[in-house]
């Protein structure tokens, strides 16, 4: 743990560091988020709900996966690059440290724009009223639950690489699609679709799911989403473990 | 025509690109898939989805130049780029007309598919008279795509300033929903923007397939397509004196 804190730091100082480009990024960001919401409220303005899903809905859910996918973003940003660097060989610098290989490559960088992402997420949980003593540990727990989803969706895609070569425009895709099917109302998906939502696709989880936690608290519901997690991080640590066995290197140190 | 033979050029290469316009297929798909849902919730007729496989048809078909720009740039790639007979800014410029047309064409045929299937009507009457007006605000996208690219000559970083105006397109353009849907002020304002008829300008002939609205969107388009070239111009003028200054 206390290697990880200080490599999250370094990261964080490095990002930092361009003061400028820091700030633009996590300004533009949150100003992104916030583009997007009014573009919401101004839709409920004129349909007051879709199937029951109202502003309120879109707020919440708005706020759980910025938070989620910022934390994401800036915790283990390093993950975009690890469907590259399996592919070229590039995990040698990583194999010769005595620590996890797969932490230090998702640790290994920050991206600034999370940090607009999880402000604007913030911003919403208060504006929602669900930073209050009662729903904030839900808040924390789904937002920390999200963040695992995201990277180990997006370990699990880069992890192909493997396998089939480099998936880097496969795996960012794959992120799009999650991001695109968390931030529509549920209410508008039925059948086959929702089931994707849950199993195929993680946005049930990552989305769904946590709204309807801070609107109707349950303890099923929040094992589900946590259990989710652990689940979504296992099976990625597996599948990466499991390629890890057919890396070839690239000979950098030779 | 020597920037016809480089779109020509890249228009080859795109054609080799598959994977590439397999992928931004893939998300236009999903993307009906979710706004034929939303809309169906709502119970609005299919003409609202194929407004969106319109709008999203051109946008996802669109050239990351800002991307590419910036990438010569921030490695320097640009210092001999700009000392070739051509100008730099034209023929960027040209190669993502060749590649984006190519793809236009491609994503084009399974956006029109998946409409008809989701929808199960044909395409409405609107979105033939819609095709040339969706060429022409394709053409200011990749207009776009090259401003917003040589602001990396200031700032570097192009991507926050591409977000913003990705999610003005969404507000003001009507690229998720049209414009329609928005309180009357706000459709008053879009129109004093280029954003409106950049999407909704057209796009709405799927839902009201008025010749006049066609020509005055066309005329609209014209005037704020001159109006992106003179500034395009300029700005490239003015990056180079720029790149000057840093070189020196």
């Amino acid at each position: 743990m206390r290697y990880l804190g200080a490599l999250l730091l370094t990261n964080l100082k490095a990002s930092v560091a361009l003061r400028g480009a820091f700030w633009a990024r996590a300004v533009f960001m949150a100003l992104n988020n916030g583009i997007m919401l009014v573009l919401w409220m101004l839709f409920f303005l004129r349909y007051r709900d879709v199937n029951g899903w109202r502003a309120a809905d879109t707020v919440a859910i708005y706020a759980v996966t910025a938070t989620a996918y910022g934390l994401a973003v800036i915790l283990g940003h390093g993950v975009t690059d690890l469907a590259r660097r399996i592919h070229e060989g590039g995990l040698d610098a990583f194999l010769t440290q005595p620590k996890d290989v797969l932490l230090q490559c998702v640790a290994s960088k920050s991206e600034a724009s999370g940090w607009g992402d999880l402000l604007s997420g913030v911003v919403l949980f208060a504006v929602a009223g669900h930073l209050a003593p009662a729903t904030l540990p839900v808040c924390i727990v789904t937002a920390v639950s999200g963040a695992a989803i995201f990277l180990s969706w997006n370990v699990m895609f880069h992890s192909l690489a493997f396998w089939l070569g480099d998936t880097t425009t496969v795996s960012r895709q794959a992120i799009h699609f999650v991001l695109l099917f968390s931030l529509y109302p549920s209410t508008i998906f039925g059948g086959w679709l929702k089931l994707l939502l849950f199993t195929a696709l993680p946005a049930g989880f990552i989305g769904y799911l946590p709204v309807d936690l801070l609107h109707r608290f349950s303890w099923g519901s929040l094992l589900a989403v946590a259990a989710a997690a652990v689940g979504y991080v296992a099976l990625a640590a597996l599948v990466f473990r499991l390629g890890l066995r057919r890396y070839q290197s690239g000979s950098r140190f030779a | 025509m020597k920037h016809l033979a480089i779109a020509a050029l890249a228009a080859r290469h795109a054609l080799h690109a598959r994977g590439e316009a397999v992928a931004r297929a893939v998300f236009y798909l999903a993307i009906l898939v979710v706004l034929s849902s939303l809309w169906r919730a709502l119970g609005a007729d299919g003409s609202y989805v194929w407004y969106v496989a319109l709008t999203e048809w051109v946008v996802l078909a669109m050239p990351l130049l800002s991307v590419e720009i910036e990438e010569d740039v921030r490695r320097g790639d640009i210092a001999y780029r700009i000392a070739r007979p051509v100008s730099y800014l034209w023929t960027k410029v040209a190669e993502g007309l060749g590649n984006g047309l190519v793809r236009l064409a491609m994503i084009g045929g399974c956006g029109g598919v998946a409409a008809w299937l989701l929808t199960g009507t044909p395409p409405p009457r609107g979105v033939l008279l819609s095709l040339p007006l969706a060429t022409l605000s394709f053409f200011l996208l990749v207009l776009w795509q090259a401003a917003l690219g040589l602001t990396a000559f200031w700032i570097g970083d192009t991507q926050p300033l591409f977000w913003v105006w990705q999610k003005l397109l969404f507000l003001l353009g009507g690229l998720l929903f049209p414009l329609d849907v928005y309180p009357e002020w706000l459709q008053r304002a879009a129109y004093f923007t280029p954003f409106a008829p950049l999407l909704h300008g057209w796009a709405r002939l799927a839902l009201d397939p008025d010749p006049a609205l066609s020509a005055e969107t066309g005329l609209l388009l014209a005037g704020w397509g001159v109006a992106l070239v003179v500034f395009l111009a300029w700005l490239y003028r003015r990056a180079l004196v720029v790149l000057d200054v840093n070189g020196g």
